[in-house]
């Protein structure tokens, strides 16, 4: 059998350099439906991919720029698909959003400046994040604009939110903070709009999950 | 404590099947263990493996190259035969498994079951047998090269479709029963020329699985049927059931086949206990709650858990999700071999 594998590292070998798997795309829209994966070790995050087709390097170096103008990674000068997050404690969650963003978004995708804000879809109300120093570090207070018969209830569900899918830590039934006390405000912009939907984001990751999966009831061998 | 590996993968895999002496359990793969990320690696994506002789034996072999494990499989889904029989196909893409359109079913009773004329030249037929041929020359003295053959329930649900054939079964079980008769001289067929082509051994999916069949009901249709399959198939069979299938261990014991490719929804201990020696099992790690979803401390516990139950050979329950974490496979031989040092 005539091998077609050009890739020069194993399995085995990425795994030791590069760690563990802590997201898989399984296609990139972007470019030759090839598999792409955020791996971390040691602190250092790798955008790798085993596809080897003309222009893999520049697809890499292109989503590991995503990711810098996402969230608050930064590139490793001379490595140009490697990444560190400058806290201790890495809020991974978000950074897989970031890294599904930064992969299924066209190339230059940004989110909006300004204010961290996202219109409700549960209730006619924009929701507000706005960072606040104290004495503690940096948090995230959770206010709204807009009429709604249950305000404080909506508050707290995006409060969930932020911690379900951002990683934070809950302060109060109004604010959140990063567990490093640290000021992400790329992050919570980015997550802002997932965290007011817990129950929708969670239905769209099961589907997504269930792709790819083969089980009696994708197979039509079972009763749901 | 260092463990000694004394046996080449196909004898240990081999062995085990016969309940013979290993050096330590085997980790195998009677479905499949393709991920998106091997076939980037050795550029053979879905749906394209699995009709090119070439990329399938590529992508199959990556299982025993990359992952470790002491089997090979190049069949990775449960449609070839369908196809070739001319069961609609969806193809779907590199992440998604190719499946049968059972909604538009070819057939309706047995006097339709025949061998189509061009059922032996159709890829999907050919990229089996060529497969592994394939594997067997570049890989047959070192590591088990397993191929597949669908029972005649499956093929019934392809052919017949789900609802129809199981109202069929109830409605009229002769019926149902002569529709196995002709539909299983499709399994022997296939299953006689991977042998040809070289398969050690085979897996024998038959999808009476838990979730739509009753104990009773394999009893009533399937045991004898597959202790014929046993008897005329010259190789190691390995049957491959999804579900809750402890209710009929029991019956599947008495088959003769060599083993039971086990679903996570049974317990390895109680699983074992039924077994009582009487037929091999091999399993049972979840796909979509473990392996897809966790992380390699959890797997070691997870294989373990087998180890210490007994499990003949350690392998994920089923064809594991294409997104699969490669940390996650390698995670399998390693356990297996960590827990043999102190065992």
């Amino acid at each position: 059998m005539q091998s077609e594998s050009v890739n020069v590292k194993s399995v085995l070998q990425v795994m030791h350099d590069y760690g563990k798997c802590i997201s898989l795309i399984p296609m990139d829209p972007h470019f030759e439906d090839m598999s792409v994966a955020l791996y971390l070790k040691n602190k250092t995050f790798t955008v790798w991919t085993f596809h080897r087709a003309e222009g893999y390097q520049e697809r890499l170096i292109q989503i590991t720029e995503q990711l810098v103008s996402l969230t608050d990674m930064k590139s490793i000068k001379d490595s140009p698909n490697q990444l560190t997050f400058p806290d201790e404690i890495i809020p991974i969650s978000p950074l897989k959003f970031a890294f599904r963003l930064a992969v299924e978004k066209p190339y230059g995708f940004s989110l909006n400046k300004g204010r961290i804000e996202v219109r409700d879809t549960k209730s006619p109300l924009t929701i507000i994040a706005t960072p606040e120093n104290t004495a503690d570090g940096w948090k995230y207070t959770i206010s709204s604009e807009g009429e709604y018969k249950n305000i404080p209830m909506r508050i707290r569900a995006v409060i969930r939110g932020l911690s379900k899918f951002g990683s934070l830590e809950e302060i109060d039934n109004i604010s959140a903070c990063f567990p490093s006390r640290k000021r992400h405000d790329k992050l919570v912009r980015l997550i802002l709009p997932y965290a007011k939907n817990i129950s929708a984001v969670e239905d769209q990751l099961e589907s997504d999950n269930m792709r790819g999966q083969l089980t009696t009831q994708t197979l039509g061998f079972s009763q749901v | 404590m260092t463990l000694v590996e004394t046996m080449k993968p196909r004898e240990r895999v081999l062995n085990a099947l016969a309940g013979k002496p290993v050096d330590r359990t085997p980790v195998s793969n009677p479905t499949n263990v393709a991920t998106v990320e091997l076939m980037d690696l050795v550029k053979a994506p879905f749906p394209e493996a699995n009709r090119d002789p070439e990329m399938n034996a590529r992508l199959a072999a990556t299982g025993y190259t990359e992952l470790g494990f002491d089997s090979i499989m190049p069949v990775f889904s449960i449609i070839q035969e369908s196809s070739a029989l001319g069961c609609e196909m969806q193809w779907e893409t590199k992440d998604n498994w190719p499946t049968v359109r059972m909604y538009n079913p070819i057939w309706s009773g047995p006097e339709d079951v025949h061998i189509p004329q061009g059922f032996w030249s159709h890829k999907d037929i050919v990229v089996v047998l060529k497969s592994l041929e394939i594997l067997q020359k570049e890989y047959g003295d070192q590591v088990a090269v397993i191929g597949k053959s669908m029972g005649p329930w499956t093929l019934a649900y392809h052919v017949f479709g789900v609802e129809k054939f199981l109202l069929m079964s109830i409605d009229d079980p002769d019926k149902t029963k002569r529709c196995l008769d002709k539909l299983k001289e499709i399994s022997v067929a296939f299953a006689l020329a991977q042998i040809e082509s070289g398969a050690d051994a085979l897996t024998f999916p038959d999808h009476a699985t838990g979730d739509l069949v009753s104990g009773e009901y394999y009893r009533k249709f399937l045991m004898e049927l597959h202790q014929e399959m046993e008897e005329r198939i010259p190789c190691p069979l390995i049957l491959h059931i999804c579900g809750k299938t402890v209710d009929r261990l029991g019956y599947i014991a008495q088959t003769g086949m060599a083993a039971f490719h086990i679903d996570s929804k049974n317990d390895p201990h109680e699983a074992m206990e039924i077994a009582d020696g009487k037929i091999r099992l091999v399993g049972n790690l979840n796909n979509p709650e473990l392996l897809y979803s966790k992380n390699p401390e959890d797997i070691r516990e997870a294989v373990f858990n087998c180890l210490d139950a007994g499990m003949n050979l350690i392998a994920p329950e089923c064809a594991i999700p294409l997104a699969t974490k490669l940390e996650n496979l390698l995670a399998i031989p390693e356990a297996v071999k960590e827990w043999h040092k102190t065992h």
